[in-house]
C-alpha cells in the first residue's frame, strides 16, 4: 500500500490527535494481566498434572526405586513466582453473621495449635521425642541421626498428617526444623521469588530441591532476598514427604547446603530416650536430699500440666510444672520456704519499665488469717525458681501455711485463673474451700455471664470471619463483664478482643477514663446514635520521636455509652482494619438470650447497612460475586467481583448513599438503561482505596452511576473489560433491589 | 553485506528486527521481559487503531491487552522469520471488531465522542479541501475525526485494517472470517462516504483520491 495514501495519512492524524502517543503506556498493566493469566493457565497445568501423576503412580507404584525417582521428578518442591517483590495481601476485615456467637469454642480450632498440643506440646515449645510422636502417627516418622557436635533435638509436636521435629544447633536463635508428612500430591510446591536458585540435589535414593533465601516483609511490600539465611531442602522418601529448614538470624550459619543434604541423607528410625529434666533440674528425691527435708508437693495439679523438675537455693525448693502446651509463658512455679517471715512481691521491670503489679487479698482455707495474696501483672519471679533470670510470671499467690511459705507463680489468668490457681493452693493446705465455685474467669457462654451481672449483657452477631467467642469474665464485685473473642485457623485477620461492659453513674461521660501511659490518640466516633470515641495506643522505639519505621500500633479502645451501660472494645488487631472491625462488631450488638444465643434473625446486613443491597446472584458469565461487606464508618457496601474458577480478584462494585465526589474529568459516558435513562460515567483511577472493600486499584477505571437513591461504583484494575463493566452495571441497575 | 556499509535508516531496521526477534525467543521461553519489549513497541500503534474501531480508549487499551494475552498464547504458531507486527495488528483489529459488535446495545454519550453531528460534516462538504491542508488545519483534522466516527464499527473497522494497519484484502478476509465480497463492499462504502462527507472526491488540484 502507497505510504503516503491520503487517508492513511488522514488516519494517522487524527489518530495521534485523539490518542497521543506521549500518552499510551500499557507496559505495566499489560504486564499484570498476562502474569495474573499465567497463574490461572499455571493451575490448570497443575490439574492436569497431578491427574498424570496418579495415573503413574497407580501403574509403576511407590514402593518401587524406579517408581520413586519417578515420584520425585513429577512433583515440583518449589515454583517461582515470577517476581522477587509482592504486595503485602489486602488484609479483609470481613464481618460475618454468627450462629452461635456466645458460646465457647473449642480451643483445637484457634490458629497455629498442633493437634497434638495436649500430648506433645505447642510449635513454640515442643515436648515429645519422635518415639512418643511415633505412637500417635500412622506414618512412619523418622528423626536425623549421626548429629554433628553442638545440634541437639529440641523436641516434637504435630498432628496425624503432619510432624515437626526442632533442633537446637551451637548458633545462639538458630532454627532447624525437619518437618514430615505423608507424601500427598496435592501439596502445593512452595513459591519462591524469581531471584531464587532452585537446586536438584540428592537426598539418599530421592531426587529433592534445594533453594536459599526468603521472603521478607517490607512497609508495603514483601521481597525475595536470595540472600537470605534460610535454606529449605525438600524432597519425598518412601511415601513420606520432608522438609529441612534452617533458618539462621546472623551471617554465619552452621550449616551449608552440603550439610543440610547429608543430615536429610541419614534419617533414622527414632530412638528410644529416657525421660529427661531440663538441664539443671532435679527430681524430688535429689532435692529432698539437697535440702535436707521434706517437700510439700501439691495433692493435685490443674489438668493437663506435668512435673519438670525442681530447683535449690540457699535452702529453698521451687517446684515446677510445664503447661499443657510446653509454652514457658503457661508454665507453673512453686516456691517453698521454710519459715513465716514477712513477704514482698517485687515487680519484674525487665521487659518493660512501665511494668506494674495489682494485689488483692483472696479467701484461703487452712492458711494464716485464711487469706492469701493474689497479684497480677508482672511478679517478680523469686530467684530459687528463676535460676536462668529467663523465667517469666503474670500471676502470683502468696500464702503461709504448716511453717512455710509459698509464692506460686501462674501464667496469665486466661490460662490458669485466680480460682484455679486458689484451688491448687488449697491442695497445698489440704482443706478445701473452693470445690464446686463457679469460676467467674472461665465462662463458657454468654448466658452464664449474664447470671453475674445485674444488666442486660449484649452479643456481638458479626464477628470477623473465622473468629470465635473464647470465653468470658465476670467481677460481680464491679458488676462488669468482659467477652473475650479470638481468631480461628481460617480467619481473615489475626488478633484478639474483648468487649468490656459495666454500669456507669449517668452523668458520667465517655471522655472520663483514665488515661493510661502512653497517651493514646484519641477520636470521636459515633457507634449508631451514640457518642464515641476511638482510641490507638501507640508506641516508639524512638521515644517521642515517631516515625514510621519505629512506631508500634498495638492496641485500640472503642468507648461508648448507652443505656446506662459503658461498653469499651479493646482489641489487638492490624491497624488498618482496627477501627472497621471494631465499629461493625459493636453495631451488631444485641442481647443475649438465655439459651446464650441470639437473634440474627433481626440484624442482617442489610438492616446494618440502613438499604437494600443490590443482587448478584446471577451475574453474567464469567463473573461471580463473592460474600457481602459493610463497612460500617463510610455506610457503605462491598461485592467483590471474580472470574469465574478464579481467586483473584477482578474489580469490586460499591454501594453506597453518597456519591464519590468525581475527582477527575470522565474518560466516557454511557446509557446504561434505554428506559430510566441511567447514565454512567466512567472515570480513570489510580492509586486508590476503594472504600469499604479493603482493596486498592493501582491502575484502572470506576464505573459510576446513581439509580434507587443509591451511588453505585464499579472498580476494575483493568482486570474487567470496559464492555463487561457495562455489562454487569447494567444487570445491577435493571435488578430490583434487596431481592 | 557489511553491514557498516549500509545506509543508516537500514541498519537501524535491522537492528530492531534483531531486537525483536530476541524479545519473541525470550518469550517463548517464558521470559516476561520479551513482553515488555513487544508492549513498548507496538502499543502506540495497537492502542491508536483499537480506538479508531472503537472510539473509547479504555476499551482500546483492554482490547491490547487481551491482544497481547493471544498473541502470547499463540506465539508457538508464530513464524520468527517474518515481522510480528502485521500479525499483532491484525488480532488487534478482529478483537476490536468483535468488542464493537458485543457493545452494540451501549450508546457512547461521551462529550468527545458524540460529536459525529450532522452539522458539523455538512460544514465540511460544503467546504472541500486538500488533504495537505487538512494535514496543516487542527479544525480541518476535527472535522475528519467526525466524519470517521459517523461511519458504521464494520466499515470503520476495514479502512482502519486497510489503510492504518496495512493489511491486504485477503489478510482482512481470513482475520474476519468474512466473504471477500463483504469485505469489498465495506471498504468501497466506506470510502465513498468518506470522500462524499469530506468533499474530496473530486479531483481538483491538490486533492488526492482515497
Amino acid at each position: 500500500m502507497d505510504e503516503n495514501n491520503p487517508l492513511k495519512l488522514l488516519l494517522e492524524v487524527v489518530a495521534e490527535r485523539q490518542v497521543p502517543a506521549e500518552r499510551i503506556d500499557i507496559v505495566t498493566s499489560t504486564h499484570r494481566r498476562i502474569t495474573s493469566h499465567l497463574a490461572a493457565r499455571r493451575k490448570r497445568r497443575t490439574a492436569i498434572l497431578v491427574t498424570i501423576g496418579i495415573v503413574v503412580f497407580l501403574t509403576l507404584g511407590l514402593a518401587t526405586p524406579q517408581g520413586q525417582v519417578i515420584a520425585s521428578r513429577l512433583f515440583q518442591f518449589f515454583i517461582s513466582k515470577g517476581t522477587n517483590v509482592q504486595a503485602l495481601p489486602t488484609l479483609n476485615p470481613h464481618l460475618v453473621e454468627m450462629s452461635s456467637p456466645a458460646v465457647t469454642v473449642p480451643a483445637t480450632q484457634a490458629a497455629g495449635v498442633p493437634p497434638f498440643v495436649h500430648q506433645c506440646g505447642s510449635y513454640a515449645g515442643p515436648v515429645c521425642s519422635p518415639e512418643q510422636l511415633q505412637a500417635l502417627v500412622t506414618f512412619p516418622v523418622k528423626e536425623l541421626t549421626n548429629l554433628p557436635s553442638g545440634i541437639q533435638l529440641r523436641g516434637a509436636t504435630g498432628g496425624p498428617n503432619l510432624i515437626t521435629l526442632q533442633y537446637t544447633t551451637t548458633v545462639d536463635q538458630e532454627f532447624l526444623q525437619l518437618v514430615e508428612t505423608p507424601w500427598t500430591i496435592q501439596l502445593p510446591p512452595l513459591e519462591v521469588g524469581s531471584g531464587a536458585t532452585i537446586e536438584v540435589v540428592q537426598v539418599g535414593a530421592a531426587q529433592g530441591e534445594y533453594v536459599r533465601g526468603a521472603w521478607i516483609n517490607h512497609s508495603n511490600v514483601i521481597v525475595w532476598h536470595s540472600d537470605a539465611n534460610t535454606q529449605t531442602l525438600r524432597w519425598v522418601d518412601e511415601d513420606v514427604y520432608y522438609q529441612l529448614i534452617l533458618i539462621s538470624h546472623d551471617g554465619h550459619p552452621s550449616l551449608n547446603q552440603q550439610d543440610l543434604v547429608r543430615l536429610a541423607s541419614n534419617l533414622g528410625e527414632p530412638a528410644a530416650q529416657p525421660d529427661q529434666l531440663p538441664g539443671g533440674r532435679l527430681t524430688r528425691e535429689e532435692a529432698e536430699q539437697k535440702l535436707g527435708r521434706a517437700i510439700l508437693l501439691p495433692a493435685s495439679i490443674p489438668d493437663g500440666y506435668q512435673w519438670n523438675g525442681a530447683t535449690v537455693l540457699n535452702g529453698d525448693v521451687c517446684l515446677h510444672y510445664r503447661s499443657p502446651n510446653g509454652d514457658p509463658i503457661g508454665g507453673l512455679h512453686i516456691a517453698e520456704r521454710a519459715g513465716t517471715s514477712s513477704v514482698s512481691i517485687g515487680v519484674d521491670r525487665t521487659l518493660s519499665p512501665l511494668a506494674g503489679l495489682e494485689k488483692e487479698f483472696i479467701p484461703l482455707g487452712g492458711v494464716g488469717g485464711a487469706v492469701g495474696v493474689y497479684g497480677w501483672g508482672s511478679p517478680l519471679v523469686s530467684a530459687v525458681c528463676n535460676p536462668d533470670g529467663e523465667t517469666r510470671s503474670q500471676t502470683v499467690l502468696v500464702f503461709q501455711t504448716k511453717g512455710t511459705t509459698f509464692e506460686i507463680f501462674g501464667p496469665p489468668v486466661e490460662i490458669l485463673t485466680r480460682l484455679e490457681l486458689a484451688r491448687l493452693a488449697e491442695s497445698l493446705t489440704g482443706v478445701q474451700t473452693t470445690g464446686n465455685t463457679d469460676d467467674p474467669q472461665k465462662i463458657t457462654s454468654a448466658a452464664d455471664a449474664q447470671r453475674f451481672v445485674d444488666f442486660p449483657l449484649l452479643v456481638p452477631t458479626l464477628l470477623p470471619k473465622g473468629w470465635n467467642f473464647h470465653h468470658a469474665v465476670a467481677d460481680p464485685a464491679k458488676n462488669q463483664v468482659t467477652l473475650y473473642y479470638k481468631a480461628g485457623q481460617d480467619a481473615e485477620v489475626y488478633g484478639a478482643f474483648t468487649i468490656l461492659q459495666r454500669p456507669v453513674p449517668a452523668d458520667m461521660t465517655v471522655s472520663q477514663s483514665a488515661t493510661p501511659d502512653p497517651a493514646p490518640t484519641v477520636q470521636p466516633l459515633k457507634v449508631g446514635s451514640m457518642d464515641g470515641e476511638y482510641r490507638l495506643y501507640c508506641s516508639s522505639t524512638g521515644g517521642q520521636n515517631m516515625t514510621q519505621e519505629n512506631i508500634d500500633c498495638s492496641a485500640e479502645v472503642l468507648t461508648w455509652q448507652q443505656n446506662g451501660v459503658r461498653y469499651s472494645i479493646e482489641a489487638g488487631l492490624p491497624i488498618s482494619v482496627a477501627r472497621e472491625i471494631l465499629t461493625g462488631v459493636a453495631l451488631s450488638l444485641t442481647p443475649v438470650l438465655s439459651d446464650g444465643t441470639n437473634s440474627i434473625a433481626n440484624n442482617p446486613l442489610h438492616l446494618l447497612a440502613g438499604y437494600p443491597l443490590a443482587s448478584l446472584a446471577q451475574l453474567p458469565a464469567p463473573y461471580e460475586a463473592g460474600e457481602e461487606r459493610i463497612a460500617f464508618s463510610t455506610s457503605s457496601a462491598c461485592r467483590t467481583i471474580f472470574r469465574s474458577g478464579e481467586q483473584s480478584v477482578a474489580g469490586y462494585l460499591v454501594q453506597s448513599l453518597s456519591p464519590l465526589s468525581p475527582d477527575t474529568k470522565p474518560l466516557a459516558s454511557y446509557e446504561l438503561s434505554s428506559n430510566d435513562q441511567v447514565k454512567a460515567l466512567l472515570f480513570p483511577v489510580h492509586q486508590q482505596e476503594v472504600r469499604g472493600c479493603g482493596g486498592r486499584i493501582e491502575d484502572g477505571v470506576r464505573l459510576s452511576w446513581m439509580a434507587n437513591g443509591l451511588s453505585y461504583d464499579l472498580f476494575s484494575a483493568s482486570s474487567i473489560p470496559t464492555n463487561d463493566l457495562l455489562r454487569l452495571a447494567q444487570e445491577v441497575s435493571t435488578k430490583p433491589l434487596g431481592d | 553485506m557489511d553491514i557498516n556499509t549500509e545506509k543508516p535508516h537500514i541498519i537501524a531496521d535491522k537492528r530492531e528486527g534483531m531486537e525483536e526477534r530476541i524479545a519473541i525467543a525470550r518469550l517463548k521461553k517464558g521470559d516476561l521481559s520479551g513482553l515488555d519489549e513487544l508492549v513498548k513497541r507496538y502499543q502506540v500503534k495497537a492502542v491508536q487503531s483499537a480506538y479508531l474501531i472503537t472510539l473509547d480508549r479504555s476499551l482500546a487499551e483492554d482490547i491490547v491487552q487481551e491482544s497481547f494475552i493471544h498473541a502470547f498464547d499463540k506465539l508457538s504458531q508464530f513464524d520468527d522469520s517474518r515481522p510480528f507486527g502485521p500479525w499483532f495488528y491484525r488480532s488487534v483489529a478482529n478483537l476490536a471488531l468483535k468488542a464493537m459488535r458485543h457493545q452494540h446495545k451501549f450508546v457512547p454519550i461521551d462529550p468527545v465522542n458524540n460529536e459525529c453531528q450532522e452539522a458539523i460534516l455538512a460544514r465540511w462538504i460544503e467546504r472541500p479541501a486538500g488533504v495537505e491542508a487538512v494535514l496543516e488545519n487542527k479544525e480541518a483534522q476535527q472535522e475528519i475525526w467526525q466524519a470517521i466516527c459517523r461511519l458504521p464499527v464494520d466499515q470503520r473497522a476495514v479502512i482502519v485494517m486497510r489503510y492504518y494497519q496495512g493489511l491486504n484484502e485477503h489478510e482482512m478476509i481470513v482475520e474476519t472470517g468474512r466473504p471477500a465480497s463483504t469485505i469489498k463492499w465495506w471498504l468501497h462504502e466506506a470510502r465513498t462516504q468518506l470522500r462524499r462527507w469530506l468533499g474530496v472526491d473530486s479531483y481538483g488540484p491538490g486533492n488526492k483520491r482515497l
